[in-house]
């Protein structure tokens, strides 16, 4: 206890070196106490400080700038008021009666922006090109029953059992999960792949010989079963990533500017054709490869936060609005539009269930402060 | 007496330039500590508090907020302002965020009287220890250059620190209640903030 309140004053002191805050860090989020003695002593700290600077900033100098800037052209505004309602009128009197045929009204729809889409569902393509949609109600009709190696769950996933040896001749499949869906599949080896949102995945139905060998575009977390014998590989349009039996996360969308690999447990390699770089990842490491550079950028991983498609939320800390609203668009199928471009570089927090809709979760944001939504058809406008 | 909310309020819904002084009196100090301690730079804070209110009037915000989430709101806009400002950190560590909340925490329910107790509670310190509380904690001084200039050892230093701590302490009640009160809550409905009001 002791011992801990000195750690705890050393860090605030500015005391301990990199790998001392470490563990400093680790220990608070397994010990609850310890956790509640640091945020009381960061308290006092910090109010022993500000009760030191109470004073240092003029406020009264602070207001009167505030209240320059908001009244200092209130006369010239008001006059700037009256004169532009006078133009407006005019002008539109003149509009209307030059017009013969008005467009048809914007009529503001909120079909497709309410809730996500739910008609669409996932495909399987099967190696002579016949297609079969995954979906409950095709369940009995579908060719799945023929195929004694595969059976749709009543979950809605897909799983694969191995066929007997006899057989050698690798067949590809292809998994296709359309905007606002998520699909698991597990392979013949018993690993299971949860695909997100917008995501492909090829792989054969069968694995044979010494190694086994997926394709993947869009966002994948992958639970691989052990296999030392025979690696397993992830193929993305910019990498190539090599694992024994681990868990990771994939983010490799083609309209995205990076590929995003997070390892969860376990060990993998990686391999950029075109950079031709390589490196091992620890767990709990992210990497961040750009596709336009080429940099490759080691971060700390959030495993909340990169595996909330899975579990069903959204979470972003500190993400620009562009990021959010790619993850948001896949999920719900809709189009952004920014009237402001500015607004793209925004950082925001979100935390929501993914299965909120839409409406919920910009209401929401909107009401924080100035942003604003508007939403025509299947097409979300942002402006200030 | 201290200006509620309600109170800030109803002066905005009534004459704006009324309601902005007391959110002024109320609020400017308490955001300039929080701030300060993301930032180092004063003027950069002062311009994020101002541009802050100025969002928060010109915009009719006020017009939108409820009492009980004024506060809330405040301390949440200032905090993401400030990590904007910081972007070239791109994140904080999970022991940086633990410190964020609980300085998020302190700075609500902090003071003027508060204020004042604590600095009488620091003048009332034994010589020694109000030497090193004010090095170490005000003046930001490490522990070595702290015991070199006041000629005693490393070790002395974290006990009178430790000492003088538990001293003032006695002096946080309103603080500590907050602590038993509110332990396990976040007392913020924070999830979903725009980092800045400040916008091109």
């Amino acid at each position: 206890m002791q011992d801990d309140y000195q750690q705890i004053l050393d860090y605030l002191s500015d005391e301990l070196d990199a790998k001392e805050k470490a563990s400093l860090e680790t220990s608070l989020k397994e010990d609850d106490r310890k956790q509640e003695l640091f945020k009381q002593t960061v308290k006092n700290f910090h109010a022993i400080r500000w009760s030191a600077t109470w004073d240092t900033p003029d406020e009264d100098e602070a207001y009167d700038r505030l209240h320059k800037r908001l009244y200092k052209h209130r006369l010239y505004l008001q006059v700037m008021r009256y004169a532009a309602i006078f133009i407006l009128l005019l002008s539109g009197g003149v509009f209307f009666l030059n017009r013969q045929t008005p467009d048809a009204p914007l009529v503001v729809s909120n079909a497709n922006t309410e809730t996500r889409t739910e008609h669409k569902v996932p495909i399987l393509t099967l190696h002579d090109g016949k297609q079969l949609a995954l979906h409950q109600s095709s369940l009995s009709q579908s060719e799945i029953q023929e195929k004694t190696n595969l059976r749709l769950t009543e979950t809605g996933s897909l799983e694969y059992t191995s066929l007997p040896d006899t057989v050698k001749e690798t067949v590809f499949h292809t998994l296709s999960v359309p905007q606002g869906c998520e699909f698991t599949v597990t392979l013949s080896d018993g690993s299971r792949i949860w695909l997100n949102a917008a995501s492909e995945l090829k792989y054969p139905e069968t694995f044979h010989g010494n190694t086994r060998k997926v394709h993947l575009s869009g966002e994948a977390y992958f639970e691989i079963t052990a296999d030392s014998n025979r690696p397993f590989y992830v193929h993305t349009q910019e990498m190539q990533l090599k694992v024994l039996g681990t868990s990771f996360n994939i983010k490799a969308y083609p309209d995205e500017t990076e590929t995003v690999t997070t390892l969860l447990t376990g060990s993998i390699e990686q391999h950029y054709p075109s950079s031709g770089q390589s490196l091992r990842l620890l767990p709990l490491q992210q990497v961040h490869f750009n596709h336009t550079t080429g940099n490759l950028q080691t971060l700390k991983a959030d495993p909340e936060e990169v595996l909330a498609w899975k579990n069903g939320k959204f979470i972003a800390r500190d993400k620009t609005l562009e990021e959010i609203f790619q993850q948001l668009s896949r999920w719900y199928g809709f189009e952004t539009v920014y009237l402001h471009p500015e607004l793209k570089q925004e950082r925001f927090h979100l935390h929501t269930n993914r299965y909120a809709t839409v409406r919920e979760i910009l209401d929401n944001l909107q009401s924080t402060n100035g942003i604003h939504f508007s939403y025509i058809d299947n097409k979300i406008y942002i402006s200030h | 007496m201290m200006t509620s909310e309600q109170h800030i309020l109803t002066a905005f819904s009534q004459n704006p330039e009324e309601g902005a002084k007391l959110l002024f009196q109320r609020y400017y100090k308490p955001l300039m500590a929080f701030t300060s301690s993301f930032i180092a730079d004063q003027y950069t804070c002062e311009d994020i508090i101002q541009n802050l209110f100025y969002q928060f009037i010109r915009k009719q915000i006020y017009r939108r907020t409820a009492p009980e989430t004024l506060s809330s709101f405040l301390f949440c806009s200032a905090r993401n302002s400030c990590l904007n400002h910081l972007r070239d950190r791109k994140t904080f560590t999970d022991i940086e965020q633990m410190e964020l909340q609980a300085l998020e925490e302190e700075a609500v329910t902090f003071s003027p009287e508060l204020v004042a107790s604590i600095r009488r509670a620091i003048e009332e310190l034994p010589e020694k220890t109000r030497q090193v509380i004010t090095s170490i904690i005000i003046q930001r001084k490490k522990y070595k250059e702290t015991a070199q200039e006041m000629n005693i050892s490393v070790n002395t230093v974290k006990s009178q620190l430790r000492d003088g701590l538990k001293q003032l302490r006695q002096q946080f009640p309103a603080s500590l209640l907050f602590f038993f009160l509110f332990k396990s809550g976040y007392p913020f409905p924070c999830h979903l903030q725009r980092h800045s009001l400040t916008t091109a």
